[in-house]
């Protein structure tokens, strides 16, 4: 027998609460000192813990148990009747889904304000910056107006076009209408082109009228 | 009386059923907290909760098992709790933090202060199949299902705790170096 061999039966031993050595083991720790000292000390571990008894409990702990029951008894039997509370899931969805449409009608420029106007003001007043701005902000800016101003007429410009160009309706089916106009004629859900592209356009508007003035003045 | 007897006479509201039940499982249940926690006052907190938790929540309990291991969880669970709020506050072991010296230590602590203050130094996991094995005389099967892991996995925790208590008892002079006997046991 090697030291591992001892050292896994002495464990064995150990799990099954036998601190007996048998004949093998005990012919080990005559030869070797290492697992000998092992063995004593594990002994003497073992001695220990059979005198550890459970400690005595403190004496108001079963009353202070006893009253923290009896103070919640209400609630327990509350817990048998079934309350229907809003789940988690369902204030999420809930919030998501007012925020998208909101965030719809901001963007189609359709939710009314309490006087009836649109949302997308029709003059933005911006208060210029009490202090000048830095070189390199108004450098930014300046870039940020230029290419807004690009995008804007190329996008308001794609836009005019895009409802010139000609469509047929096999391209979607889906939308194709037993009673539906004779080729040539835009069918109804594409006469929306030209309302979107004002509305891309009133964007970009307040958009680029958003942007401070004397940014690109400074440059 | 046996268990699923107790549980159903506390699931009824017997008071004196929820009384046997305290009485029967309140030993056993602070043994294993101040073991765990080294601290008697937060022994005393941890086991009045896993006691009104175990009594509320005894519908969970599954009568195909044994009772004691069930509780026990829950205790191993609220101690594990405390010790992970006590390492998030940076608070250490009150007696842990005035250890004499080793040699000052021998001649006037007792030796079962001694294991405890070693028991203090292990992981979590060894202490806790330490304690469960040796005061709760739990099997290395019962513990493995009140630390859901395998049982090989206990039995090797359970190594690794008694070599490093031995260790530690010899490195603070508990044991000697010749004979490697532990004193006053």
């Amino acid at each position: 027998m090697n030291c591992t061999d001892f050292e896994l039966a002495f464990q064995e031993r150990l799990d099954a609460r036998q601190l007996e050595l048998t004949d093998d083991l005990r012919a080990h720790t005559a030869t070797c000192a290492d697992c000998r000292a092992f063995w004593q000390s594990q002994s003497g571990l073992m001695k220990a813990t059979s005198d550890w008894t459970n400690p005595a409990e403190p004496p108001q702990l079963l009353q202070s148990v006893l009253n923290e029951l009896t103070s919640d008894t209400p609630r327990v039997v509350r817990a048998d009747v079934p309350v229907r509370t809003p789940s988690r899931a369902g204030i999420w969805v809930a919030t998501c889904s007012t925020a998208a449409l909101l965030l719809a009608a901001v963007l189609l420029g359709i939710a009314p304000t309490p006087n009836g106007s649109p949302l997308v003001p029709s003059e933005v007043v911006i208060t210029p910056p009490a202090e000048p701005d830095a070189p390199m902000m108004s450098g930014l800016l300046t870039g940020v107006r230029t290419e807004y101003a690009e995008l804007s007429q190329q996008t308001t410009r794609v836009l005019d076009e895009w409802s010139e160009l000609p469509r047929t309706p096999t391209l979607i089916p889906a939308f194709a209408e037993p009673n539906a106009a004779p080729a040539g004629d835009s069918p109804t859900w594409l006469r929306l082109d030209r309302p979107v592209s004002d509305r891309v356009g009133q964007a970009f508007d307040f958009l680029w009228d958003a942007v401070p003035q004397s940014a690109s003045r400074s440059s | 009386m046996d268990d699923v007897r107790l549980v159903e006479r506390c699931r009824q509201g017997d008071s004196a059923g929820v009384r046997e039940f305290l009485e029967r499982f309140q030993g056993p249940v602070f043994g294993v907290c101040l073991r765990w926690l080294g601290h008697r006052q937060d022994a005393e907190d941890v086991t009045q909760e896993t006691l009104v938790r175990a009594v509320r929540h005894l519908s969970h309990w599954d009568a195909t098992r044994p009772l004691m291991p069930w509780v026990l969880t829950i205790a191993v669970n609220r101690c594990r709790t405390l010790a992970g709020k006590r390492n998030r506050r940076g608070v250490g072991l009150e007696h842990g933090e005035t250890m004499a010296a080793p040699h000052q230590r021998l001649s006037t602590t007792d030796l079962g202060e001694e294991l405890q203050l070693a028991l203090a130094e292990l992981r979590d996991e060894y202490r806790t199949c330490f304690v469960l094995f040796y005061q709760q005389e739990q099997s290395c099967q019962q513990i493995a299902e009140i630390l859901n892991c395998p049982e090989g996995t206990v039995k090797t925790w359970l190594h690794r705790a008694r070599k490093e208590l031995a260790e530690t008892l010899k490195r603070r002079g508990v044991v000697t170096e010749d004979g490697y006997e532990l004193h006053g046991f």
